[in-house]
């Protein structure tokens, strides 16, 4: 039974701040708490659905659950209820800031790893199964920045709009 | 003299939505456009030259009943480039952002050429039922001084902001409504509040929107539509303090 992942719905209200769609052409700005900020708004969109990116990151993390001991054949460890719901919060929390969600895929440890990419720009955060998380930057392909605490992701931000 | 276009303006969004009265559909009992996918393609024609980009905003399948007074289709004039016009079953909207906006040059032309796109579009007349203009302004306090909401709102904003009361912590989230009768217009709202803008950073968001709902010809909510813009014009500035004002002119 798995119960660690039945968070409570208000998890998915928290993240309100939305994802620019073109903010190279024009910056916006969004709106944090309000469900409805303006109706028929093209620049404060509906905030209570999330992107289908992160609706399909969100299926693929779940679908992990269902991962068996040697998933991969070389002996790898299913991907542990905690590593599933961190990544699944900082889904959650993130879904509509503006970063550039990739990908996502568990990891022979039991550990999940999210992706974002943009450009020659890429991070890695690795949610592990003790709880503890890991935050990879690379540019042009080296890693510029590692570091175990990732309890603000400004950095994060910040280094994929600057 | 107040310039045309404020250098440093806060204007995030300007939505101009009009919505028109609808039919009752004997079968079904709901509210419809019948009209509506013949006028779609009409309308479409009409603005085609200017906003060749077209997007659907709810996904094909959805019968046009059930979508009643909710924009389905965007046409922008290049993709991710405002304004944007949007369209739907009984209603239309003008969305501009702060770059390309001017009330006489771009924003007020453009609504009148498309509820007359609108009009013609149609074989019967409509009567407007439900009309807004809506600003959404925005800043981000770290170019303002910046130690707490309550002071960032006396400071900034002709209004009083006090809790008569030991609050338990910091402010760290508010919304203020009100909403006006006037009578030529209608109604105007005034809200406040905080939020944060894409990259996690605390801003200050405040709207202006006047509403109508007395039905109106086309010809009648142009004429409502220059009106509501006087009344949001003269709030703005109504609202904010001297030196905030000033800050959307130099820096």
């Amino acid at each position: 039974m798995i119960v660690l992942l039945a968070d409570k719905p208000e998890q998915a209200s928290m993240s309100t701040i939305l994802k620019p769609d073109n903010e190279e052409i024009f910056p916006k700005w969004f709106v944090k708490r309000r469900n409805y900020v303006a109706p028929n708004s093209t620049v404060f969109p509906d905030i209570t659905v999330f992107s289908g990116d992160i609706i399909d990151l969100l299926q693929k993390l779940n679908s992990f659950t269902s991962l068996k001991y040697n998933w991969d054949s070389y002996g790898a460890i299913p991907p542990s209820l905690m590593s599933i719901r961190n990544a699944r919060r900082f889904l959650f929390k993130n879904a509509n800031v503006s970063l550039p969600f990739y990908f996502v895929s568990p990891g022979i440890n039991g550990e999940v790893m999210i992706e974002l990419n943009k450009d020659q720009k890429a991070a890695e955060i690795y949610f592990n199964p003790d709880g503890s998380e890991e935050l990879l930057l690379y540019e042009n392909n080296n890693c510029i920045l590692e570091k175990e605490d990732v309890s603000s992701y400004t950095d994060l931000i910040e280094f994929f709009n600057e | 003299m107040t310039p045309k276009k404020l250098p440093y303006a806060p204007l995030q969004e300007v939505i101009f939505e009009g919505k028109w009265e609808l039919s009752i559909d004997p079968h079904t009992k709901t509210f419809v456009d019948p009209e509506y996918p013949f006028a779609l393609g009409k309308f479409q024609q009409s603005i085609n030259s200017k906003f060749p980009v077209y997007k659907v905003k709810i996904p094909g399948g959805i019968p046009f009943q059930m979508l009643s007074h909710q924009p389905v289709h965007q046409f922008w004039s290049k993709d991710g480039i405002w304004p944007v016009i949007q369209y739907g079953p009984g209603v239309v909207t003008l969305n501009d952002t702060e770059k390309n906006y001017t009330w006489e040059d771009t924003f007020f032309p453009l609504a009148k050429d498309t509820l007359l796109n609108i009009k013609n579009a149609y074989s019967t007349e409509l009567a407007f039922i439900s009309y807004t203009l809506r600003y959404i302004d925005v800043v981000n306090i770290k170019n303002y001084k910046f130690t707490n909401w309550m002071d960032f709102v006396k400071e900034n904003i002709n209004v009083e902001f006090n809790n008569n009361f030991i609050p338990p912590g910091p402010l760290s989230q508010f919304n203020f409504e009100q909403t006006f009768e006037i009578n030529e217009v209608g109604t105007l709202e005034i809200s406040f509040s905080n939020g944060q803008d894409h990259k996690n950073e605390e801003i200050f968001i405040w709207q202006n929107a006047v509403s109508g709902k007395n039905a109106l010809t086309c010809e009648e909510l142009v004429s409502w539509l220059s009106k509501a813009h006087g009344f949001c014009s003269n709030i703005f500035k109504e609202i904010c303090k001297k030196d905030f004002y000033d800050s959307f002119i130099s820096r």
